[in-house]
């Protein structure tokens, strides 16, 4: 059960990301809202979501929303590194109402997220 | 043989000389002052105002309205800058200055207004940096307009509405300082111009900053 909330929780930090990302680019919403909250809210639904299906969600859904992820943040800002790292880094950082927090310690933290969800994936196959 | 002596010490010279003129004046890093204990102070003489921010590394990539914004106010982070000082404070500074408010905003007339109210200039600086850099150099402005910075005043909009707004970069009803370049709705309204933080002359997100707001002579 753990590892399926776990999951879901993954695949919600993911698609709130995506929507955090997108909401950020509509300047006039983005200066009347934290949209980095977008991301704690989808991973708390998508974790009870899959603790109520009892059933974990399959790892090509977390590639998926890894990839999208990716074409979205490429295709507002470009192939910029800089801004593909800080971008979900400050959104996290908002998400988590941590403005004292560093962006390096966010761009590690959300690194630390992707890289542990694709190893869980890979190691627990249930 | 003297000819010689006399010709290499002359090229010397001048390798010495052009080499010097070349180099950049040799300038010592820049030491803030201010504290968060202690993040305003006021120089009569000068007539300048100065703030202790943070920089907020988000605005090296997406766009903003807000130059300086207290960090406990509504917009505390939708700014480059997130200010130690309140706007009610710095309000208070610029007005034991002597300078004059526009006060001709409102949430009416604003998408039609330019901010009135005496012009000053705004230089930010850092420990370590080479020198006390415009507002010009280390916000962008996508059209290359200069600054115009006024006075506006809005105290009353101000304490209403509790954004914590010290500089807005298009003219505002609220913010105490604004830009006189553009009305508001400019940047979120109508795509007139993109304001960002300039990442290749400001330090990194979290660094402490002073900014110099000085009535212009």
């Amino acid at each position: 059960m753990f590892f399926i909330t776990l999951k879901g929780a993954l695949i919600g930090f993911t698609l709130g990301l995506i929507l955090a990302v997108l909401a950020a680019s509509w300047l006039w919403l983005e200066m009347r809202m934290n949209v980095g909250y977008l991301i704690p809210v989808a991973t708390f639904l998508c974790m009870i979501f899959s603790a109520w299906l009892r059933k974990a969600f399959p790892y090509s859904l977390f590639l998926m929303g890894q990839a999208f992820l990716l074409f979205v943040l490429l295709a507002i800002y470009g192939f910029d590194a800089s801004a593909l790292c800080a971008v979900p880094a400050y959104l996290f950082r908002e998400g988590l109402h941590g403005s004292s927090l560093p962006l390096a310690a966010a761009e590690l933290m959300v690194g630390i997220i992707f890289l542990g969800g694709n190893l869980l994936w890979i190691y627990n196959k249930k | 043989m003297r000819r010689k002596i006399i010709l290499s010490g002359t090229l010397i010279m001048c390798w010495c000389i052009l080499a010097f003129g070349i180099l950049p004046a040799e300038s010592a890093p820049a030491r803030i002052t201010l504290t968060k204990e202690k993040p305003l102070a006021v120089d009569r003489k000068e007539k300048s105002v100065s703030v202790l921010a943070q920089v907020n590394g988000k605005y090296f990539y997406q766009t903003t309205r807000h130059a300086v914004v207290y960090s406990g106010g509504s917009n505390g982070e939708k700014s480059v800058f997130r200010s130690y000082v309140t706007d009610q404070d710095f309000y208070d500074a610029l007005m034991k200055l002597g300078l004059k408010a526009g006060n001709n905003m409102t949430k009416e007339n604003a998408a039609k207004t330019f901010v009135e109210g005496d012009m000053l200039d705004v230089t930010v600086t850092w420990d370590g940096a080479a020198k006390e850099y415009s507002l010009d150099e280390v916000i962008l402005d996508s059209n290359r307009k200069p600054f115009r910075m006024r006075f506006g005043g809005n105290q009353k909009n101000a304490q209403q509405f509790k954004t914590g707004c010290l500089l807005c970069l298009d003219s505002c009803p609220v913010g105490i300082v604004s830009n006189a370049n553009y009305t508001m709705g400019a940047v979120e309204m109508r795509n007139e111009v993109i304001f960002k933080g300039n990442d290749k002359i400001l330090p990194p997100d979290g660094s402490l900053v002073v900014i110099k707001v000085k009535a212009r002579s």
